[in-house]
């Protein structure tokens, strides 16, 4: 057995049946074993496109996603998705080729330094310099990406490493579960909880990371707090729940934001108090004592200082929070103020001209896909307009860019979480901006027949930077106009992807049912005005109740 | 600017010392003084960094604490003390 070999079987032992990426010279040993192996390759067609992949398959499954790359470019490619997953808290490890050891340092051909560069954007990066610790250095990059707040990790293997005899080993390594809860902090939160008036419940992607979404659920039903998410979280709460107020931040529900800043105690879960949730930091919840449980001491106090702290497992320490309150009041002013402020849709069907209403469209096909669907977006208005306006029965069935925002996510990504979950349907939905970014994975969709759906929405802008050119830039729309885009039809359909455009707001019901059942991939290109924006919107800087609302 | 002393203990890595230093400077901390010991035998490294930011000093603790190969960060409390006089 030889290095590359030994490398897919350590995978094996980790479950791993699937592998993303892209060969190169500085590989080839390990693609070489792949040939043979068990270990399914599904080549991507540029190495961001298999970060991104990997991701997608994490994300959707909650398992280790796996990617693949060369050495130099390759590994440089590949750097933006691992960036992604990291400041996302996605599991993934990526498997890097690199110049043998004798040219390291040399400035060899396609020789970068693969440590420098990972380890500003990873949670770890391992160089493996003797054969004898490949197997233990991999092991151990699969511990650190799924343990604790999960993460990507960078094993790099120069190739001399990879055609080295070995032998396989035992190999122990140790786990570092989660700490339990202290009882001393779960019982000042229970205090502070009994004592509040008008509690909210904010949850983050952090509960679902530690797989307390059920748990989450039950809190919610016997406390009866009304409770807002973050991007990340959608899915965590849903509707069922009518104290659920919808997102809060800067694109967040008016009834959401509106909660929290009048709120006395703010329960944070799985949360960090990023940016784009709290506006002005020192005007966020003013008024309110804050409970933050995490499970990463590092984002507890980093913006905000909590009244009490409750680090360790979730699955612990939510449950042990559950108790009724008598909040029956705020509840009702909550559920009130919601009720009040709701989207009003507009049917789509109503004009024979009219143009189509994108949160229209999307909250239609939130009530038209399965349950169990999964979409996956890009990043900018259709972000948000999926974030605001439609409905879903898991966070690991919204696939999207929070926190690092990378346009060019969602095609990779869904073809990930298809490969995961090859039962369910998967919908990219995209913008004409993102959805050129990484436009060459339809290639990935054709060569593996994928039944990726494809929902672009295309104002032939930038909708989202233009958004901002015009509330605060005085209508300079300095470089947003995207009117030379390709014909999206014919691109699709070069891929062997049978695609229409749909322009008017009766199409709309048709067009999304094509869609839907399409017994392969599927693009439908919605046309869409370039002067539809997204609100409401907290200017930057602003506390969360000054939101713009068009 | 406060001054602040930070005894760390970690894993003799060739990467210890970047990581260390990337995550100082990234949190908004500038080195003012750093020493370290390699101690062979037990495959492990004792550094000194005396560091200063506006920022508090629990916010580059706990970065450190979450880098892999760093196994204790010690904040000196007397010398930020004497920093402060």
């Amino acid at each position: 057995m030889n290095g590359a070999e030994l490398t897919l079987e350590v995978l094996k032992q980790h479950g791993v049946s699937c592998v993303f990426g892209y060969p190169g010279g500085a590989i080839m040993p390990i693609y070489d074993a792949l040939y043979e192996s068990q270990v399914k390759h599904y080549l991507c067609r540029q190495e961001q496109g298999a970060a991104f992949s990997a991701l997608g398959y994490a994300k959707a499954s909650g398992k280790v996603g796996v990617c693949m790359a060369t050495s130099g470019p390759g590994v440089t490619n590949l750097i933006t998705g691992l960036a992604d997953a990291n400041a996302d808290s996605v599991p993934v490890v990526a498997i890097t080729g690199q110049v043998p050891t004798a040219l390291m340092g040399t400035d060899a051909f396609q020789e970068i330094d693969v440590l420098g560069l990972s380890l500003s954007v990873t949670k770890h990066a391992f160089q493996v310099t003797d054969v004898e610790e490949l197997e233990s250095t991999l092991h151990k990059a699969f511990e650190i990406a799924s343990s604790g707040r999960p993460g990507a990790v960078v094993v790099d293997i120069p190739k001399d490493i990879q055609v080295a005899a070995v032998n396989q080993r035992p190999v122990l390594i140790e786990s570092n579960p989660i700490a339990s809860p202290d009882n001393q902090t779960l019982a000042a939160a229970r205090e502070l909880m009994h004592r509040a008036k008008k509690p909210i419940l904010y949850v983050g992607g952090g509960v679902s990371l530690g797989n307390a979404v059920e748990e989450l659920r039950a809190f919610s039903t016997i406390t009866g707090m009304p409770s807002v998410s973050t991007l990340k979280g959608l899915g965590t709460l849903t509707t069922a729940d009518e104290g659920y107020l919808g997102m809060l931040g800067m694109h967040g529900n008016k009834a959401a934001n509106l909660a929290v800043q009048a709120c006395d105690l703010l329960v944070a879960i799985g949360a960090r108090f990023d940016d784009r949730v709290t506006g002005k930091l020192a005007e966020f919840a003013p008024n309110a004592k804050v409970i933050h449980l995490d499970v990463d001491r590092a984002e507890v106090n980093k913006l905000r200082k909590p009244d009490v702290t409750v680090l360790g497992d979730f699955k612990k320490s939510i449950p042990q929070l559950c108790a009724p309150l008598k909040i029956t009041q705020w509840r009702t002013e909550c559920i009130k103020q919601h009720e009040q402020t709701r989207p009003n849709y507009v049917a789509n069907e109503s004009s024979a001209t009219s143009q189509i209403d994108a949160p229209s469209m999307l909250n239609q096909l939130s009530n038209m896909m399965a349950r169990e669907t999964v979409v996956t977006t890009d990043v900018g208005q259709h972000q948000m307009w999926v974030a605001q306006h439609m409905q879903f029965s898991h966070p690991r069935n919204l696939l999207t860019s929070g926190a690092l925002g990378t346009m060019g996510f969602g095609l990779p990504a869904a073809i990930g979480a298809q490969l995961s979950r090859p039962e369910d349907c998967v919908i990219a939905i995209s913008g004409d901006g993102s959805f050129m970014m990484n436009v060459q994975e339809l290639a990935t969709i054709k060569r593996f027949a994928l039944p990726v759906k494809i929902l672009l929405i295309d104002n032939t802008k930038l909708g989202m930077v233009r958004q901002w050119q015009s509330l605060f830039f005085d209508k300079r729309f300095s470089e947003t106009d995207l009117s030379d885009n390709p014909d999206f039809i014919q691109l699709a359909n070069a891929f062997e992807i049978p695609a229409q455009t749909i322009f008017k707001s009766q199409d709309v019901s048709a067009g999304l049912k094509r869609m839907l059942t399409a017994k392969g991939p599927y693009l439908l290109h919605v046309k869409i005005n370039e002067d539809q924006n997204v609100w409401p919107l907290v200017p930057p800087n602003t506390a969360n109740q000054a939101m713009l609302e068009g | 600017m406060n001054q602040h002393l930070l005894k760390i203990r970690a894993h003799n890595q060739p990467t210890t010392l970047e990581q260390l230093l990337r995550v100082v400077r990234f949190r908004g901390f500038n080195v003012d003084r750093i020493s370290m010991n390699v101690l062979p035998q037990e495959q492990v490294v004792d550094i000194s960094v005396k560091v200063n930011s506006k920022r508090p000093i629990h916010l580059l603790e706990n970065q450190l604490m979450k880098l892999v190969d760093i196994d204790t960060v010690y904040v000196e409390k007397s010398f930020a003390a004497q920093a402060r006089c």
